[in-house]
């Protein structure tokens, strides 16, 4: 644990804001939520490769489309089957 | 999501299908440069279909040119393509505004006044109690009393209704009565009256409340013969008596038998595809019809008439639509247990208009025959117990 992620935690300061940590919310199997992403490494209907602080989250489904993004967020609808941390 | 898709509308989009290698470094460059793509939604490797707002179009020239990305415009949509394409066409605006317009002053006035749950409701007083409201064709909306002054102002002015409530539901009105429940009537108790048999029958049971029981149980009654007297002797002679109002039940078995003759064969209406359609429409009460022959080819058709019409003080407005669909008529033979099923149906509803309230099928039993070779002879034999009691004056010389 690094000095950032000892302080976060002792103040109990979110962590996805103090330590630029990518914060993930799936609704269902149908949306997901990834915010602080970097970038799209990656984006197939069946597979999106994501860039964050804790390197890059593959989301596997079927029939993804972007439903919005921005420079901090992104929303992905289809048929999310996992979630992965390479 | 509903506003989203206002906004995208009102400010225009275009759909754009993208082809490189690199599309995944297209979308990240045009979000940190801050284009606002709308979806994104990737079909196979390399290409994928995207939406943007028309303004940010010359924006991804950069991205494209920097990426290797060709970009080609799919469709164009919103209102600045819809106003760029029919813009110059002033008589059409001006058309379009004057029919928008137009329903919405119409749409403030009420045009159809109708009524529900009035059917056994003296029409004319409850017609002359709503004008008394104020509501008729053609009023506007804004100038109507309350829904509540216009119940008590129909209320006051009928005398059998006992709930009433106006709706106004865009150019239509609907008066929604109750009407009340009629109390019995009373029997006239100071007529002396005897209880006689309305039908032939035995005898099952006698309560008699008033008067003198004249059958007992076991009897075989004939049609008018008394059953509960409403003369009552006072002395042993039977020179001195007195009259009653007599009451009371009598129950019995009585017997029923119907019988008729049905086809073995029904008729088959098949549509032959030969149809058509009239028209009339109805301007300022005149009809204006669009045919000129009302006949159709072929020996038989069905025709369904649906009309629409609305009064307004300038007149009846509508259209009624004629639907004459030719059919070929042939028969079908019936096999004997669908002919009697059809028969016995027919039969049953026409024993159960000559039952009294109450009655209780105890027995029955069908038979059945050929009247010739193409028709049925079915007899329903059924045997109920039923009230058989019938008031009836008795006149004194």
């Amino acid at each position: 644990m690094n000095i950032r992620e000892s302080i976060a935690e002792r103040l109990d300061l979110p962590k996805d804001a103090m330590l630029d940590m990518p914060k993930i919310v799936i609704t269902g199997d149908s949306e997901i939520l990834v915010e602080n992403y970097k970038g799209i490494a990656e984006y197939t209907g069946e597979k999106v490769r994501l860039g964050t602080g804790r390197g890059i989250v593959r989301l596997e489904g079927s029939g993804m489309v972007i439903k919005s993004i921005g420079t901090d967020e992104i929303t992905l609808c289809g048929t999310i089957k996992s979630v992965e941390f390479e | 999501m509903f506003l989203n898709k206002v906004f995208k509308f009102l400010r225009g989009y275009v759909i754009l299908s993208l082809k490189g290698i690199s599309i995944e470094r297209f979308i990240n460059i045009c979000v940190r440069r801050g284009i606002k793509l709308l979806s994104i939604s990737k079909h196979e490797r390399g290409t994928a279909v995207i939406a943007v707002y028309m303004h940010d179009l010359e924006r991804l020239r950069a991205p494209a040119f920097k990426t290797r990305t060709r970009i080609h415009i799919e469709k164009k949509c919103g209102l600045p393509v819809i106003l760029k394409k029919y813009g110059h066409r002033y008589a059409l605006a001006f058309g379009a505004v004057f029919a928008a317009a137009l329903i919405a002053a119409g749409s403030q006035f009420v045009w159809v006044v109708d009524t529900e749950g009035a059917e056994n409701a003296d029409m004319q007083k409850l017609s002359a109690a709503v004008r008394l409201t104020g509501l008729h064709a053609g009023v506007l909306k804004s100038s109507l009393p309350t829904p509540k002054e216009m119940k008590t102002t129909i209320m006051a002015n009928t005398d059998d209704i006992s709930w009433a409530w106006v709706y106004v539901k865009g150019a239509r009105a609907v008066v929604s009565v109750r009407v009340k429940d009629k109390p019995p009537r009373l029997a006239d108790k100071s007529v002396p009256c005897d209880i006689v048999a309305m039908c032939d029958g035995v005898v099952k049971s006698v309560t008699a409340k008033s008067g003198m029981a004249a059958v007992h149980e076991g009897d075989t009654v004939s049609e008018g013969e008394v059953l509960i007297a409403g003369t009552i002797d006072t002395d042993d002679t039977g020179s001195m008596y007195r009259t009653v109002h007599a009451a009371g039940e009598v129950r019995a078995r009585v017997f029923k038998t119907v019988s008729g003759e049905y086809p073995l064969y029904e008729q088959v209406r098949t549509p032959n595809g030969n149809n058509k359609m009239l028209f009339t429409l109805t301007l300022f009460s005149k009809n204006i019809k669009f045919f000129k022959n009302s006949s159709i080819s072929g020996a038989e058709y069905d025709t369904i008439e649906s009309n629409r019409y609305f009064t307004t003080p300038m007149g009846v407005f509508g259209m009624c639509t004629i639907h004459a669909n030719g059919v070929d008529v042939s028969e079908r033979q019936l096999s004997i247990e669908e002919a009697e099923a059809m028969a016995l149906y027919e039969l049953e509803e026409k024993i159960s208009k000559t039952l009294t309230a109450g009655a209780v099928l105890v027995n029955k039993q069908v038979k059945r025959d050929f009247a010739d070779e193409k028709t049925l002879r079915v007899t329903l034999e059924a045997e109920f117990e039923q009230s058989i009691g019938l008031e009836k004056e008795i006149f004194i010389n």
